[in-house]
């Protein structure tokens, strides 16, 4: 799937032809305009087929997209609109029209706090927030100012970043961009639960109070905490009578998707086009598109390979429960610092075992938290007993069983349970129900004993499929060894290290 | 499959004459048809293993680079830490020490210093690690002797 994603992202062929956009314009909340234009027009022709439909003057007729004014001479190809983006327009009032000198004190003022000193650049991540944006506006910025015709495929860049620079009215977009395909121009990529891969996607808000999206920020996000739920920007409605402050962000597939509810996207920060062109540490193939750890040398993974990475890691269960990102992986260099950050990027590896990285996930915490897991059949469920008794009763499953040997439940010590257990074996009286229900488990039960050994750290059941007889436990991390069944010693290591 | 891109990738650098390894390990020998198979020479710079060569052979899994390679010698050789049957323990290639940015020629040079440079405080061969820190001339001498007896033929660049 995280293949098929790469290939699809990378297929976009960039061309420099006009294209046909069909916008839609959704005036002040509830009128929506469908609009015919070519990529080549203006947002000033656009404002004009839409202030003739709305029967409005154009003078007055503001156009808003992330966020931002949309500006007069900017090129629609130039907006990163896709065939169906929807646009908010909202009028400023007349006398605001009247003293229309003063509009531009009122427009958005981008980036003014943003730190110039911060060093731009992919690979420095010195900073304690992961404010890669930020650096990416600077970069884009600068870029800005390259002469005409010296082209870099990277320029993609953020929305809201072209509209500032088109409100300065400084500079035209240097060439790259018009040569963009409108979907490359995406920085961001998502994992769409819809199309069930890898997608450019659009960044886009509302007003977190009554959803509309003619809403202006008073600056642009600058890092990932800015487009977060707790972002501190704040901004104007422009939606009828609502006061709204708080503009709340979200992320689109480039895709249209047919009545597209939310949450079907999920941010990968972590994943760009490779417009480096790094090699991957794994298959050292240049990718078109790759994810980057957040450790300081920014290792470069492909899709596929960390497809495969992180399969193989959940199948040996080498998951790590980090203290602030969760259940995650380091950088397969295994430097400090370079855990997944974003637990959405498991997606990566489908939707079947991230199901299951879940599930493991949830485990992982019971069990270092000092919970347990229900070991009735096919239950598994997460308890945290209380009290002193060795009885345990799983409120899912309702099973019974002893907090020691986590075997059913029985009176008196473990040992002697284990004994009665193959009396019962041997003793078995017909039409006793009880005797019958206790033989099955007594045979699934000598199936686990004759196939494995429990870990002397944490009694798991483990299995050994090849390898030395030096164990280390995939839970609590006990070396042990496979001979002995104790912690693992010098003696283990010079007597039976690879077997009698 | 990321394993034969890489494998290929791997084979060509350590094959080609700019290789660090190319005096050290040498007749690297992969079967077309199954890619995880390798064969090679070792050939060792210190005593008493400089009179000889050494066979080995390393496996990779499927699951390369992800799971680490295995390695076995194929030449019997007097060393604390390479056992009767040629395994050899290299913390480098453990399970819990794998990172799947190492590379084979890593490996290889590790497998090479521990040859040089035998580790007696984590032996396969209690037998041979006291004996290499008691008694270093009857050491030196015994697996002298052994290369001679059993170690290939070194090369004669």
């Amino acid at each position: 799937m995280a293949t098929a994603a790469s290939t699809s992202v990378l297929s976009k062929v960039l061309v420099n032809e006009p294209e046909q956009l069909s916008i839609v314009v959704r005036f002040s909340g509830n009128k929506i305009y469908n609009v015919n234009i070519s990529s080549k027009d203006t947002i000033s022709d656009l404002k004009k087929a839409v202030a003739h439909i709305a029967n409005v003057s154009p003078r007055t007729l503001n156009l808003v997209l992330t966020g931002q004014l949309l500006n007069d001479s900017t090129l629609l190809q130039d907006c990163g609109l896709g065939i169906h983006t929807t646009l908010h327009a909202f009028c400023w009032s007349d006398n605001l029209v009247h003293e229309s000198p003063d509009i531009p004190a009122q427009k958005p003022q981008l980036f003014q706090e943003t730190d110039h000193k911060a060093p731009h650049g992919y690979n420095s991540r010195d900073e304690s927030q992961g404010n890669q944006i930020t650096r990416d506006c600077l970069r884009a910025a600068e870029e800005t100012s390259t002469p005409a015709g010296e082209s870099d495929v990277d320029g993609n860049d953020f929305i809201w970043l072209r509209t500032q620079r088109e409100i300065s009215s400084r500079t035209r977009p240097p060439s790259c961009y018009r040569n963009l395909n409108t979907n490359d121009i995406s920085r961001f990529f998502v994992y769409c639960k819809i199309c069930d891969c890898v997608q450019p996607a659009k960044l886009r808000l509302s007003c977190k109070d009554c959803g509309s999206g003619a809403f202006l920020v008073d600056r642009g996000p600058s890092n990932w905490r800015d487009i977060s739920a707790n972002t501190e920007i704040i901004g104007t409605c422009k939606s009828g009578s609502c006061s709204g402050t708080v503009p709340r962000f979200y992320l689109r597939c480039n895709e249209k998707h047919d009545g597209e509810v939310e949450g079907t996207a999920a941010l990968l920060k972590h994943v760009q086009a490779n417009h480096k062109r790094v090699e991957c540490i794994i298959c050292s193939d240049v990718m078109s598109h790759v994810l980057i750890f957040p450790c300081s040398p920014g290792h470069v993974i492909c899709l596929e390979c960390f497809n495969q990475y992180g399969t193989t890691c959940l199948n040996e269960r080498r998951f790590v429960e980090h203290p602030v990102h969760g259940y995650t992986l380091p950088c397969p260099a295994g430097c400090l610092d370079s855990h997944i950050e974003e637990t959405h990027h498991f997606l990566l590896l489908g939707q079947e075992k991230y199901e299951r990285y879940k599930n493991f996930g949830a485990e992982e915490y019971v069990l270092q938290n000092g919970g347990m897991l229900c070991p009735g059949p096919g239950c598994g469920m997460g308890l945290f007993p209380s009290g002193e008794g060795r009885l345990v009763k799983c409120r899912e499953c309702r099973h019974e069983f002893c907090k020691d040997c986590r075997r059913e439940f029985h009176l008196g010590g473990c040992e002697n349970f284990l004994e009665s257990l193959s009396l019962a074996v041997s003793d078995l009286r017909i039409n006793d129900e009880r005797a019958v229900r206790a033989t099955w488990e007594q045979e699934a039960q000598s199936l686990i004993d004759e196939t494995t050994k429990s870990c002397p750290g944490c009694q798991t059941k483990t299995e050994r499929s090849g390898g030395c007889m030096h164990m280390i436990c995939s839970r609590c991390q006990t070396e042990w060894c496979w001979i002995c069944v104790k912690k693992w010693n010098r003696d283990c290591m010079a007597d039976h290290w690879f077997g009698t | 499959m990321a394993a034969t891109r890489r494998l290929q990738k791997e084979l060509g650098d350590l094959k080609s004459p700019n290789s660090v390894l190319k005096k050290s390990f040498r007749d690297i020998c992969v079967d077309e048809s199954n890619i995880l198979l390798w064969h090679g020479l070792i050939v060792p710079e210190n005593p008493p293993y400089n009179k000889g060569a050494f066979k080995i052979e390393i496996t990779f899994p499927a699951e390369y680079p992800f799971k680490p390679p295995k390695v076995i010698f194929k030449t019997k050789i007097y060393h604390p830490n390479i056992d009767e049957k040629g395994q050899v323990c290299l913390p480098i290639i453990n399970a819990e020490n794998w990172k799947p940015a190492t590379k084979t020629d890593q490996v290889v040079s590790s497998l090479i210093a521990l040859i040089n440079d035998p580790e007696p405080e984590h032996p396969l061969r209690a037998d041979l690690a006291e004996e290499y820190t008691k008694d270093r001339k009857k050491f030196m001498k015994n697996a002298e002797e052994h290369t001679k007896k059993f170690s290939e033929k070194r090369p004669a660049d």
